[in-house]
Formats: C-alpha cells, structure tokens, sequence
C-alpha cells in the first residue's frame, strides 16, 4: 500500500458515502443513510467499499500487468532464439522489462560475466556456429549449477512479483461475506431491539431494519465475488508465467552448458 | 553487475497501482451514481392486483338445521310476494297529428281555419299521473342487522325439512349479496337429479364484466357424474352481473363446493 499516496486515500474516503450501496435501489440507499450517522451498519458497508474498491484496483493493475508481461515475453523469446550473442539480448532487455523472462536472462547473464571475468573474456560468442566447438581460446565456466541457481534465484523473484498483492484478492473474497454477515446479524438485533422497545411486531416496525440489515451482505458478497473470480484466473496466470520461466531457464543453461563448457 | 544487484532491481513492483486504484474508484462511484439515479422501481415487475380467491359451500338435498323451526336466516326474507300478473293494456291507436305545412309565406286574404281536436279516447301513460299502489312491491328486506346471523342459508327455512343450504365462508369480502345472487344463478343451473352424493369442488374466475371464465373442477368427487354436473352448473351460469364497484380488484377467484347429500 505504498504506493496508495495520502491524497488518494483522502479521496477515498471521500468518496465512500457515494461508492458504498452499489446495488440496492435508492429506497434503500435513503434507508440505509436515513439515520445520518454512522453505526455498526454504516461502518460495515463503508469498509467493504473500501475492500471493494481496492481489490477492484489491484485486479485492473494485474490484468494490466500480465498482458503487457505476456506481449514483452514473446518479443523477448523471439529475439533471444534470434540472436547470436548474449550482449544483443541484454540490450534489449531494458526495453522489455515487463516479462519475468528478462530477470532470469539478467541474473544469469549476470552469473555467467562473473564466473568468465577471470579469464579476460566475455561471454558474448554464445551461437554454435559463431564458436565451432573445439576452437582455442573458448572461455569455459567454473560452475554450471551456480548459473542455475542464479536462474532459480532470479524466477523466485520474478514469481514473487508476480504474485504481489495477489492474496490481498484471496483475503478480500474470504473475510468480506463475514464482514458483511456482520453487519447483518448486528442490524438484525438493533432490528429486535426496537420491535421490543415499540413492542409491535407490524409489519412495517420489523421490514425496514431487516432490510437494512440485508444490504450488509448484499454488499459483503458484491466484493466478494469478483475477488474469487479473479483471484483464481490471476493465480493460474502466474502458473502459466512459472512454468515459462522453467522453460526458459533450461533452454538457458542448456545453452550457457553448450557454448561454455 | 552482481547477480544479487540484478535481483534487488527486479524487485521492484510495477508502478500504475494508483492509477487502477482511481480508475477503480471511478467506476464504483459511477456504479453508485446509476444506483441512485435509476428510477427505484426498475427491477421489480409492475405490480398486479392481487388476486382475491374465496370459499363458499354450495349444498343440496340434505336435511336443514336441526333447531325447531328457529333457523336463522342471514337476514333476508324467505319468500317474496309477487303483485298478480296484469294483462297486457291495449294502447290506444292516435291518428298522426295533422302536419302544418313548412315554410309557406302567409297569405292575408286566407280565412283561418280551425284544425279539430284530436280525439283522444285513453290518455297516455305519463298524462295519468301516479298510478295507485296495489300493495308492497317485492323488495329484499332490510332485516340483516337484527337476526345477527351471517348468511346462513336462504330459501325457506322449515327446521328439520330437506332443504338446501349454502355456507359462506369469507373473511372480508365488501359485497355479500353479490356472493349470494352469484349462488343463486349457479345453483338454479344445478343439475341435482344425480342419486349420488358427494362433494365437488369447482375453481373459476369471475371477471370484472360477470363473466365466469377458466371453470375446472378442483377437487373431484370421485364420481364423474356428479364432477360433471356441478362443472356444468358454473358453464351454463355463463355470466352473472358485474362485479360491484366496491370490489377494487379485475378478477375475483371462486372455490365452490358443491356437496350433495343423499
């Protein structure tokens, strides 16, 4: 929530008189904020418009993200397999910064530098046929299993990135029903409270609090819903982004172990 | 460039969360708006007046009230004198009153001439005046205050006789004589000739013009003959008048029960 700055959340705050009764009919909305201060009731269904309109947030910025990092990584694959020489793929590596696959091909490009420095050589001849096997004066590496675990490194981080605020979906789709079943069951008891202080069970004494009541968890599941769904599909691209960087760390090592070895 | 350095800047998270924050933001508040500016009734259908449905026991051929004679009558009279039949009064037959002739120009030299007078053997009906009364003319009582009984069967009451008896079983419908004119048709169209007994129940609609529409027996009898007879009785009933003013709603529902004794 660092990057939430002070006025933002200022506007939110603002705005949650107007952003909290998203779908009950302005009978409702009169109902709810009827009373004009700020009960159990109000309270509940200003926190789960702020749940709503945060998770809300956090789902566009990720789906914002995994496209963009899903278009970078096949401009970067295809430049990679085009290449010849590692210093060609790093060099567009900062225009493509967006696909987790550019952190894995820095951390190991990065490992493979280190471990060829003392040998006065860098590792740009990579392809086959720009260093035929066998020619003198071919840079070997010291450890392939250290480029390896820089690559896995380098996807630990890349998948926690990915997965950032993520669970702030999973926390959202499991505690807002409660929060507002919460509010429900309270506004159900100030409802009997004043069935026993007018003691009339009319109709028209119970109706309106039980209403109020309801428009709760109305707005409880309201949040909650969109925060399962994408929680799922998000959790299932970062899957997919994974698995991708799986792959690429073997092509990558089976390459580094070809060209250096 | 350490491996480590590489990490440390790839931990970095993707700016623009502020930006989908607000975007969010303003989608809720416009959600909240179209919420609030919609009209309130936009997801509810229009509502339909309520259907009114009510029982009411039509029986026949059993034995009446047990109770002396003393039977209380829901307020109306048992019989009602009919005035004897009168003939017909022939009309007297009046030539055509002579015509005067349309738009002539008077001529002064003309003697004038008097037209004769009708000759009117029978003076017409409303140059009579008020024709003298023969006796009460026949009229519903107004006894329904003080017998205290509500609707407890009409036709004559003999105590212990056979006669036929209806129960009305309604909590509040406004027009009870309506109800009863309703069972008086239906039942003079009631086929009781069956040497069955038995209870049928029929459902149907009576709309806002009287007429008895969407009859079907709802209970049967179990016996055919007796289903189709009291089916039969609501079918031939065809209309009834109106339904009265003082009933808001289009349609009035019947459950009516025809019970036949032995």
């Amino acid at each position: 929530m660092r990057t939430l700055g002070g006025p933002l959340l200022a506007l939110l705050v603002q705005a949650q008189g107007a952003a909290t009764p998203e779908e009950s009919g302005p009978s409702l909305v009169r109902l709810v904020f009827a009373s004009g201060r700020i009960g159990i009731a109000q309270g509940v269904l200003i926190v789960l418009g702020l749940a709503s309109v945060v998770s809300l947030g956090i789902i566009l910025h990720k789906l914002w993200t995994f496209r963009r990092a899903a278009r970078q990584t096949a401009q970067f694959l295809e430049v990679f397999r085009k290449s010849n020489k590692f210093s060609e793929v790093q060099a567009v590596c900062s225009s493509l910064a967006a696909s987790p696959l550019v952190g894995l091909f820095q951390a190991g490009y990065a490992e493979l530098t280190a471990q060829l420095r003392h040998t006065s050589t860098t590792p740009d001849a990579v392809g086959a046929a720009s260093n035929p096997r066998g020619a003198a004066g071919r840079p070997t590496l010291k450890s392939l299993p250290a480029v390896d675990r820089a690559l896995m490194r380098a996807s630990a981080v890349e998948v926690n990135k990915l997965e950032h605020r993520v669970n702030f979906l999973a926390t959202t789709a499991s505690i807002a029903p409660f929060i507002g079943l919460f509010g429900t069951v309270w506004g159900i008891i100030s409802a009997f409270e004043g069935i026993g202080q007018t003691g009339s069970t009319n109709l028209g004494v119970v109706a309106p609090g039980i209403a109020e009541a309801l428009v709760a968890t109305a707005a409880g599941l309201f949040t909650a819903i969109p925060a399962v769904y994408f929680y799922n599909g998000l959790t299932q691209r970062v899957k997919l982004f994974a698995s991708e960087m799986d792959d690429f760390a073997m092509e990558f090592l089976n390459i580094a172990e070809r060209n250096f070895t | 460039m350490d491996v480590t350095d590489v990490l440390r800047d790839r931990m970095q998270p993707p700016a623009g969360l502020q930006w989908m924050v607000l975007a969010s933001l303003a989608l809720h508040g416009a959600l909240a708006t179209a919420v609030i500016l919609a009209p309130g009734n936009w997801l509810r259908r229009p509502a339909t007046a309520p259907r009114v449905t009510m029982t009411i026991s039509l029986s026949g051929g059993g034995d009446g009230p047990r109770n002396g004679g003393m039977t209380a009558v829901g307020g109306r009279p048992v019989q009602v004198q009919r005035p004897p039949e009168e003939a017909p009064r022939r009309e007297a037959i009046t030539p055509p009153a002579a015509k005067a002739p349309a738009m002539t120009l008077p001529r002064p030299n003309v003697k004038q001439t008097k037209a004769a007078p009708a000759t009117v053997k029978q003076a017409p009906d409303e140059a009579k005046g008020r024709t003298p009364t023969k006796g009460a003319e026949p009229s519903f009582g107004t006894s329904l205050a003080i017998t205290g009984a509500r609707g407890m069967g009409f036709g004559l009451a003999s105590g212990g006789g056979p006669g036929s008896g209806s129960s009305l079983d309604v909590e509040n419908f406004c027009c009870q004589d309506y109800l009863l004119l309703m069972i008086e048709r239906i039942r003079s169209n009631w086929d009781q000739s069956q040497p069955f007994t038995g209870e049928v129940k029929v459902q149907f609609t009576i709309k806002r013009d009287g007429s008895l529409v969407n009859s079907s027996v709802e209970i049967s009898s179990g016996n055919p003959t007796l289903d189709i007879a009291a089916l039969r009785a609501v079918v031939m009933t065809k209309t009834i008048p109106p339904l009265p003013d003082a009933y808001p709603n289009p349609t009035l529902g019947m459950h009516l029960n025809f019970q036949k004794f032995k």
